[in-house]
């Protein structure tokens, strides 16, 4: 028991430590910034305001619109802040019973299906009355440090029953005449989970870290490499699921919470080129590899055409995304007896998936009336469809699909 | 994942040794501060030919811009400026510009309020900062009244704008 | 084997590197918006977002690069 509390406490004094290096880290960069002479070789993000308004609509029966806000503002010649806030707004995440046919065998239709991370109903069911609302607050500062850019970003997460902060840090340094960079970065997430159909809290732990090689082969060619490695620890599962064990032989037909594993292991390797076709046009081509210790394995293909018209005061894209996914191994669609580790939801089924995406992005100077070129009007369009090995444990589904919308302004302010 | 470790130690081996490597531009002179300014000739925006020797004698500003370079826009309204508050003096500004489309560069110029004194070399070919071999863009080279190079500034910021006023005056005296 | 491959792959890229220099005054293909990775940022975090909710994997979706170097 002591192990265990001790084992609790180092936990616990290490992200403490680390949050306090990285907050003071950030505090020494914003008083160094006044007093140190940057050598100032490479450029800073633009002072800009961005809007978006982002919408979600799928077959499950859900709908999520997210407005965002986010800005960007240099505060001398090195150094710029930035700061985002995000707003979710979820509709109808109490989804509709699709139980019918276990209900039906065993003849127990009563209590409560479902409830989903939205839900702060009693009963299941689908309505289209906002369930809930999650608040995204992020602050960041870029420092140029002679050819280097690092920046820090730090990001609140708040629902009603959930919440989540964290740190970022990146470094990035060109090289040969900046046709080579390296990229690193650090994720650090602390998570806590306080479900309101339980009485106990639960935390996470996500420690992710990333190197990415970008070259300039010619001016027609780049290409980047990224190797990506996370480590999770904690509560890792999701308190809103329901893991239904059925025997069909004996008629007997139990609710039980998921149980996953409290530590994963995931890695990754992206490659992606980006290739001109002419001299209005561009093709980007990628593709990653993920594995992990749950045994989740996937491949995804991906594309993108660009045009530009007008010169680049109009860009027109079209995009395609292909994503196949091998399940956890611990994943079943269906249990017939309680075991050590279990979970039916879909995101570690095997997966195939496509999306298909369409955007615009249109310069102020082209719009009669405003004709102004630091404003810049975005538009996106997507089709999601995943196909999972078997039916969601909820809607009973195997396919979902999923309609993504986003409009929003960035202008310029400097 | 062990995979991927070998993967980054790998890569990191190699770029550093190519960086190591990297093989300066041969068509370049001698380009440093002490050093004598290589000679050039350009043909500028109203079609005459212009000699960076012609103008031996005298405080030579040698600036390198392009149309859709970010920090060369703020530079060039600045560079005018300073060369209308010092035309009377012993000094001159050549602006090399190097967007491939001389289209580009005249929209660019159209839309500033303020306008060029000075000669504006127009060289798509881009062959003044091959021989220049410049760093970055922009590129602001100071040249003495001998032809020698005496200050070479890459980028462009607010603070840039004290120090080549300050340059100049040393350079005037 | 997997090694001999990882190697080769990487040797290829390293080579590849070695014999390319663009210049600065040679950037202004790359200066295009249709040449630079992820060019707005948040919209690739919500498109990232959205994606990681609905499946298993995570990261290694490259980073903003590209542009004209410049400055």
């Amino acid at each position: 028991m002591k192990l265990i509390t001790d084992y609790k406490l180092r936990i616990v004094l290490k992200n403490f430590n680390l949050r306090l290096l990285l907050r003071f880290t950030l505090l020494i960069i914003l008083i160094t910034n006044f007093q140190v002479i940057v050598s100032k070789s490479q450029e800073l993000p633009p002072d800009a305001i961005q809007v978006d308004f982002n919408s979600y609509f799928d077959n499950f029966g859900v709908s999520i619109i997210y407005p965002e806000v986010s800005f960007s503002k240099s505060l001398s010649e090195g150094t710029s802040i930035n700061g985002r806030v995000l707003v979710d707004v979820i509709t109808t995440a109490s989804m509709k019973s699709h139980f019918d046919s276990v209900y039906s065998f065993v003849n127990t239709k009563q209590g409560l299906d479902a409830f989903t991370s939205a839900s702060k109903r009693t009963h299941g069911g689908s309505d289209n009355i906002p369930d809930e609302l999650r608040g995204e607050f992020g602050f960041g500062i870029v420092q140029l440090l002679g050819d280097a850019t690092a920046s820090l970003t730090n990001l609140y997460s708040i629902e009603h029953d959930y919440s989540s902060e964290t740190i970022a840090g990146s470094l990035s340094i060109p090289f040969a005449k900046k046709n080579t960079t390296i990229q690193l970065g650090i994720v650090e997430s602390w998570d806590k989970n306080y479900p309101q159909t339980r009485t106990w809290t639960a935390d996470k732990s996500v420690l992710s870290s990333t190197l990415t090689f970008t070259q300039i082969f010619s001016t027609d060619f780049i290409a980047q490499l990224e190797l990506f490695y996370s480590n999770l620890s904690g509560f890792l599962s999701d308190p809103y699921q329901v893991v239904t064990v059925v025997n069909y032989d004996s008629s007997y037909l139990q609710k039980f919470e998921p149980v996953y594993p409290d530590y994963r292991n995931r890695a990754a390797a992206g490659f992606r080129t980006l290739i001109r076709l002419a001299d209005i046009s561009s093709l980007q081509l990628g593709y990653r590899y993920y594995t992990d210790d749950w045994d989740i394995k996937s491949h995804t293909l991906s594309g993108l055409y660009q045009h530009q018209l007008f010169e680049d005061k109009l860009l027109l894209g079209a995009g395609i995304r292909t994503y196949f996914q091998s399940k956890a191994k611990f994943f079943k669609a269906e249990y017939d007896k309680p075991e050590e580790f279990m979970s039916v939801d879909p995101k570690l089924n095997g997966i195939f998936s496509n999306e298909f995406e369409f955007n615009l992005s249109l310069n102020g100077s082209l719009i009669p009336i405003i004709e102004n070129e630091k404003l810049e009007l975005n538009g996106r369009f997507n089709l999601y469809i995943r196909k999972t090995d078997s039916p969601d444990w909820h809607s009973r589904y195997d396919k979902l699909y999923a309609f993504l919308m986003s409009f929003g302004f960035r202008f310029i302010l400097n | 994942m062990k995979n991927i470790f070998i993967l980054f130690i790998l890569t990191m081996n190699i770029l550093f040794s190519n960086i190591l490597l990297s093989v300066p531009n041969e068509n370049s002179a001698d380009i440093k501060v002490g050093n004598l300014a290589p000679d050039f000739k350009g043909e500028i925006l109203d079609g005459k030919e212009l000699k960076l020797s012609d103008y031996k004698g005298k405080v030579i500003l040698l600036d390198f811009w392009a149309s859709w370079c970010g920090p060369c826009q703020k530079e060039l309204p600045f560079l005018f400026q300073m060369y209308d508050d010092n035309e009377d003096r012993n000094f001159i500004t050549i602006a090399v510009n190097i967007d491939k489309k001389l289209n580009s560069a005249q929209k660019f110029l159209d839309k500033l309020t303020e306008k060029a004194h000075f000669p504006i070399v127009w060289d798509s070919k881009s062959e003044i900062p091959a021989l220049y071999n410049i760093e970055s863009m922009p590129t602001t080279i100071f040249i003495d009244k001998n032809g020698v190079i005496r200050f070479i500034h890459t980028g462009f910021t607010d603070s840039s704008k004290d120090l080549l006023r300050q340059e100049l005056e040393e350079l005037l005296k | 084997m997997k090694k001999i491959r990882i190697l080769i792959f990487v040797l290829l890229i390293g080579l590849c590197v070695g014999c390319s220099t663009v210049q600065p005054w040679e950037r202004e293909s790359l200066s295009s918006p249709i040449m630079i990775f992820d060019k707005n940022p948040i919209e690739k975090g919500i498109k990232i977002h959205h994606i990681e909710f609905r499946e298993g994997s995570a990261g290694a979706t490259g980073s903003q690069s590209g542009g004209c170097g410049c400055g």
